[in-house]
């Protein structure tokens, strides 16, 4: 079979033949001289020298990627370790996403798939680069009987230079021994020493991320633009309301233009049998079906104007995010809330952190704030709509094309909706348009196997959600009512009672409910909600801490669906903890910048030392200009994802409609240890961004079991225009051992900076987000 | 139906209705363009019809028979399509990328004149969305791109 158009098959053929193309599939595409390679297949003879990295016989590197480049330049950041290690120069690197279910050989033994979230690429894959590179170079050596001098050059024992290329075939079955390492952040020689790191640390004069040449030509290839021959278009419509089914003996006839309807079922978590990694399987009853056409825009059409037969309960009318708050209003005052589950059942009270007795505490104390907080269901809009391309093969494979952020967890859904082992299953990480974590989940790939499946055998399948659907049927951040009660005592100035209880659902309960405390079989739900409140950068600071989740019903079978959205716990703790914080401040007469400065400024905490700088250096920097006439300022601080993070913004009121703007932010970081100084800023930039957004306008509504966003025209993001001036101090102790995630750092600090200065500028104090719920955009 | 892309001569056969969007992408295979939104909200979809930058997923396909159209894949083409993405790399301006496409076919429009273009007129020009929020890089990339005209 001959591809004749642009698509290419990436993957790395193993020497131990673990990874099978689709049988004499060749890519007509040229190697061109971009760093991203997209074609595993057009080398004649690849030489893998372990399960990450290839030496190619131009001398040019490859590192292997399989997890999600979302955008977050994380596929380079990891190959900047892998090539400091392996001593290569960066401009011999190319970077290239393949199947998960390969394991590295020798040393690490691990699977170099994995899921992207919880800002933890760099955190838990650094280590792993490291050990690849020097791997790659110890072998190198070995094999030459040279040493490694720079450039991918060896010098060998005769006096010459010899590249890396000419030993790569001997290299590869060459055994070493890797050093020992102390702990999961020591490296000792010959890992590279920091003082001699040429690629790591280093900025845009050495580093270029390797997926930007083909994102301004066009070349780059998301899920979206997969081609195959013989792919057919499907796409989706799931039923509008929540909870309705579909009889599969009223699937619609396909309409004219179109081949096929496909009804589909979800992906829900209902395999209780543990020990099988995830617990999703396909629900028992049909809920959406797929409308199969030679093109998108057909598809599209006729899947918009079908006419489907949809069976509602009675009870999805009456599911509205007006009762689930009116449920949450009531369950935050409850003293009846059970504190154990069942076997089956989960507790209603999850106690988060508990430290001291901070009902007490807040009791005696001098000066208080109990308020409540309210925060919306947020879709997450990624650019690039949910899509996946599955094709089941005669020889009893199948294959799957996905933008994903977690190509091992699509290799299982594809293997156990079409009933395979999932060694028989291949996936083909694609560049993501956008994350944000709703591409951690597998539902859509779920559905484009079964699709797949309902076609005929070897027919690929492109599963396409138009955006009207993505929108209506995100998995979105979980609305959360909650309630801040925090002491202080303005004699000492310290924080005597921090107490946050947090009402919501659960996406991780959802996800798998079935996890239950080892010593006591009951159900025991993570408290990934209140992270934020949990761990917040106040915890060393005050002897008394009650944090608490009240669980909404997150059973997977029964619920509205949630999902983990950027920054997932925080996003709505940052803006609970930081609002209570400065309405303390109020209470006291304080300035909330002081009296945040004064609960850590006399801690000799490394921690705390640093969470000082990083507040500092954002005042200064919005203190470098001039507070304009009609402008006030606030400011919010984090240390979720284990970076130190603070900002202040600067708001007025628009001019035209008096609705809150945002002029100036700016933000300082310290993630301890910064492998990419120009990538940090810019997860900084973008994340600001975002967070404006979504402190803005972002909200979800449910309205008698149906979602109300449709399109960008009621789901409003801000524009060019509307976009702050910046300054992004980006700082770091370079310890390793510190090193924390970025991505998702700048988002929750936007909504209390903002609704922080809102009230410094207007003494109005905004509890419930978004600012301006309801707003529309054109185009 | 002939179709005159990135100046070339292509025959389409497909419903006259079809938006250009979808003739590049699902029968041409030129995917750079791409789907955001499809109601011409966006601009991710944008590509220069007689060298003006247009939406274009709701646009009728025969529309544009025997206009020039030019896709991001052949913008490299004029001197203001080098500049942008030459500064586009210089200033490592996309995080996921997908809106890019369509930016760089307005972009591309700015950077060719006497004057460098102002925040204002950038602003103006400029309405795409980002969600990955890379509009600072943006800006900083179009006025520097101005600087690069005749040197790419």
């Amino acid at each position: 079979m001959t591809v004749t158009d642009t698509f290419d098959s990436p993957m790395l053929i193993s020497r131990r033949g673990l990874i099978k193309g689709a049988a004499g599939a060749l890519a007509l595409f040229t190697i061109d001289m971009s760093p991203l390679r997209r074609v595993g297949s057009a080398l004649a003879a690849p030489d893998l020298v372990n399960g990450w990295i290839q030496i190619n016989a131009d001398n040019t590197v490859t590192v292997a990627f399989c997890a999600g480049e979302l955008g977050q330049g994380i596929m380079t950041g990891l190959a900047q370790w892998a090539a400091e290690e392996l001593m290569v120069d960066w401009g011999q690197v190319r970077a290239e996403l393949v199947p998960p279910g390969r394991t590295l050989a020798a040393s690490s033994n691990t699977d170099i798939g994995y899921g992207t979230g919880g800002s933890k690429g760099m955190v838990n894959r650094y280590g792993h680069m490291r050990k690849a590179g020097l791997e790659a170079r110890l072998k190198l050596q070995q094999a030459s009987g040279g040493t490694a001098v720079g450039g991918g050059q060896l010098q060998l024992t005769d006096g010459s230079t010899q590249p890396y290329s000419a030993f790569a075939a001997a290299a590869v079955s060459q055994s070493v021994t890797m050093p020992v390492q102390a702990a999961a952040s020591s490296f000792p020689a010959p890992f590279v020493q920091p003082e001699a790191f040429k690629i790591v640390g280093k900025g845009t004069d050495v580093v270029r991320r390797l997926d930007i040449p083909d994102k301004v030509n066009g070349k780059a290839k998301y899920g979206l633009d997969v081609r195959i021959p013989g792919m057919v278009y499907a796409v989706v419509k799931n039923c509008p309301t929540w909870s309705g089914t579909l009889d599969p003996a009223k699937v619609p006839a396909p309409p004219a233009g179109t081949s096929k309807v496909v009804p589909l079922k979800p992906w829900v978590a209902i395999d209780s049998a543990l020990g099988l990694g995830t617990p999703m399987a396909l629900g028992p009853a049909f809920n959406a079906v797929a409308v199969v056409a030679p093109n998108t825009w057909i598809a599209k059409n006729a899947a918009a104007a079908l006419t489907v037969s949809w069976t509602i309960p009675a009870a999805a009318s009456k599911m509205s995010s007006t009762t689930m708050l009116t449920q949450a209003q009531s369950l935050i005052t409850s003293t009846t809330l059970t504190t154990t589950g069942t076997s089956t059942t989960p507790p209603q009270l999850i106690t988060a952190e508990k430290v001291g007795d901070a009902p007490a505490a807040f009791a005696a104390a001098p000066v208080k704030v109990d308020q409540y907080y309210q925060l919306p269901n947020i879709p997450h809009v990624m650019m690039e709509v949910p899509n996946a391309t599955v094709r089941v093969n005669a020889d009893g494979t199948a294959e799957c094309w996905a933008p994903t952020q977690s190509p091992p967890n699509a290799r299982i859904a594809v293997a156990k909706v079409l009933g395979i082992p999932t060694a028989n299953v291949t996936v083909y990480p694609q560049l993501c348009g956008g994350g944000l974590g709703r591409r951690i989940d597998t539902d859509v790939i779920a559905q484009a196997a079964q699709v797949a499946k309902a076609m005929p055998v070897g027919t690929p399948v492109m599963l396409v959600w138009p955006r009207e659907e993505d929108l209506a049927h995100d998995q979105p951040r979980p609305a959360v009512y909650a309630r801040a009660m925090f002491g202080y005592d303005p004699a000492t100035a310290k924080l005597t009672s921090f107490n946050v209880r947090n009402v919501s659902q659960s996406p991780s309960y959802q996800r798998n409910p079935f996890k239950v405390d080892k010593n006591t079989g009951l159900r025991a739900p993570s408290a990934d909600n209140v992270e934020g409140a949990k761990n917040s950068a106040y915890k060393r600071a005050v002897a008394n801490i009650l944090v608490e989740h009240v669980l909404q019903n997150s059973d997977p079978m029964t619920s509205t669906p949630t999902g983990y959205w950027r920054s997932v716990g925080a996003s709505t703790m940052c803006f609970v903890v930081e609002s209570a914080m400065d309405e303390l401040a109020a209470a006291a007469g304080v300035d909330p910048f002081t009296l945040r400065r004064n609960l850590l400024a006399s801690s000799t905490d490394p921690a705390d030392i640093r969470m000082v700088a990083v507040m500092d250096s954002a005042k200064s920097m919005i203190e470098l200009q001039v507070l304009p006439a009609g402008s006030a300022r606030g400011y919010a601080i984090s240390e979720a994802f284990g970076t130190k993070a603070a900002v202040a913004v600067e708001v007025t009121k628009n001019a035209v409609d008096g609705t809150l703007q945002v002029k100036r932010v700016a933000l300082s970081v310290d993630p301890g240890f910064v492998v990419n100084p120009d990538q940090v800023r810019a997860q900084m930039e973008g994340g600001i961004i975002h967070g404006i957004s979504s402190a803005m306008w972002g909200r979800l509504v449910w309205s008698s079991g149906k979602a109300n966003s449709s399109n960008f025209s009621n789901t409003r993001v801000l524009r060019m225009a509307e976009t702050p001036a910046m300054q992004i101090d980006v700082r770091s102790s370079g310890n390793l051992a510190d090193i924390g995630g970025t991505g998702e750092v700048p988002v929750p600090l936007m909504a209390p900076a903002m609704a922080n200065a809102w009230f410094a500028l207007t003494a109005t104090r905004v509890r419930v987000m978004p600012f301006y719920p309801g707003a529309k955009m054109s185009g | 139906m002939t179709l005159n892309v990135n100046g070339q001569n292509m025959a389409v056969n497909c419903d006259p209705s079809t938006p250009l969007l979808w003739v590049l992408r699902d029968i041409l295979n030129l995917t750079g363009s791409k789907y955001g939104c499809g109601v011409e909200i966006c601009k991710a979809c944008s590509v220069w019809i007689d060298g003006s930058a247009e939406k274009v997923c709701l646009l009728p396909v025969k529309d544009v028979v025997g206009r020039q159209i030019v896709t991001v894949e052949g913008v490299s083409a004029t001197p203001g399509g080098r500049q942008i993405q030459q500064a586009w790399v210089d200033k490592q301006v996309p995080q996921c990328g997908f809106c890019q496409s369509g930016v760089i076919m307005f972009a591309s429009r700015l950077v060719s004149g006497s004057s460098a273009p102002t925040d204002a007129q950038i602003d103006t020009a400029i309405r795409n969305i980002c969600v990955c929020g890379t509009y600072p890089r943006m800006k900083e990339a179009i006025k520097y791109a101005w600087t690069l005209k005749g040197k790419v």
